[in-house]
């Protein structure tokens, strides 16, 4: 059984990691960053990602470039959960990773977007530049390539956030979507 | 401008620092400056919490003709009339003067909350606000 796992997992493996379609969602100026590195000089076509889909049932990684508010906290959510299995997000710049220079001084700014979604790769910096993004996607490449299909589950089940809490009027009233991915 | 000009229209004009200071409406002032002196686009509306001593607007005025803008800033408190009906333009601005400073601004029928959520509670830039919000305990 554990053979034919490995060998399934290997082929699977190496076809998830080497075809990383990225949704195309930028909020702020690390979007900006993230346009120079699907230009030619960096080409990020270099690591199969290059196909960026306007839709989040095509998209296998969620490159979330940018600051995330409160307004937008319930879109990020529902992209996530639209997205097909296997999903994997890289948080991009300072602000997606711990809120950045917005932490405890911003009103409307969510302190990380680990408070909402499981993340695979931390990327900081302000912003990152192209050849730190593509660094994080190689990384990312190699974290697929050692993954186990029995334990992605696990992994992702594990760095869910207990989204009880966030089931405030924030998400029900503003975009009449009734508790997504709440219990 | 010459205060004599504003003496007929407005009562109680007064020349302080430089300033010709009116006790009027608001919407009265600015329909006034517009039909008399052509200025004819609102560029902005600058919305300052002074505190104790009231929430200032400030109205910038600007004329294509003559190429030349003007000042106009009024002390309010909470309420002020819309300019809405003479410059459709303020009303993206009012809203978002309702938005973060609470300014309710009577004769806009649109007002609402631009930017934050509507369900939010409070408004974030007057210097009184204090973000308690028990359905955001879960982002500290």
């Amino acid at each position: 059984m554990n053979v034919i796992v490995t060998s399934v997992d290997y082929i699977l493996n190496w076809s998830r990691a080497n075809s990383l379609w990225p949704l195309t969602f930028a909020t702020s100026c690390c979007g900006i960053e993230m346009m120079h590195t699907v230009a030619s000089n960096n080409d990020i076509a270099r690591f199969g990602s290059e196909v960026f889909r306007g839709s989040p049932r095509q998209a296998d990684l969620l490159i979330c470039a940018g600051t995330i508010t409160h307004k937008m906290a319930p879109a990020l959510l529902k992209l996530y959960e639209q997205m097909a299995e296997p999903k994997y997000v890289i948080a991009m710049g300072a602000c997606t990773c711990g809120g950045g220079m917005f932490n405890e001084t911003s009103y409307s700014v969510v302190n990380g977007i680990d408070k909402i979604i499981p993340v695979d790769i931390y990327l900081p910096l302000c912003p990152p530049k192209p050849e730190a993004l593509l660094d994080a996607i190689r990384k990312l490449q190699k974290e697929i390539k050692k993954e186990s299909i029995l334990k992605r589950k696990e992994f992702v089940e594990k760095h869910t956030p207990k989204l009880k809490e966030y089931c405030g009027i924030l998400v029900e009233n503003d975009f009449t979507v009734t508790k997504i991915g709440v219990e | 401008m010459n205060i004599n000009e504003f003496n007929d229209i407005f009562q109680n004009c007064e020349l302080i620092d430089e300033k010709i200071v009116i006790k009027s409406d608001l919407a009265k002032t600015i329909e006034f400056i517009k039909d008399n002196y052509g200025f004819n686009l609102l560029k902005e509306i600058v919305a300052v919490d002074n505190k104790e001593h009231g929430i200032e607007l400030i109205y910038r005025l600007y004329s294509t003709e003559n190429e030349e803008s003007v000042l106009v800033s009024f002390v309010v408190n909470d309420f002020a009339e819309s300019v809405s009906k003479i410059f459709e333009s303020a009303v993206a601005d009012e809203k978002e003067i309702y938005d973060l400073f609470g300014v309710k601004f009577v004769g806009n029928d649109e007002l609402k909350r631009l930017y934050l959520p509507e369900s939010w509670e409070g408004h974030p830039l007057r210097k009184d606000y204090v973000q308690n919000d028990e359905r955001l305990r879960w982002n500290d």
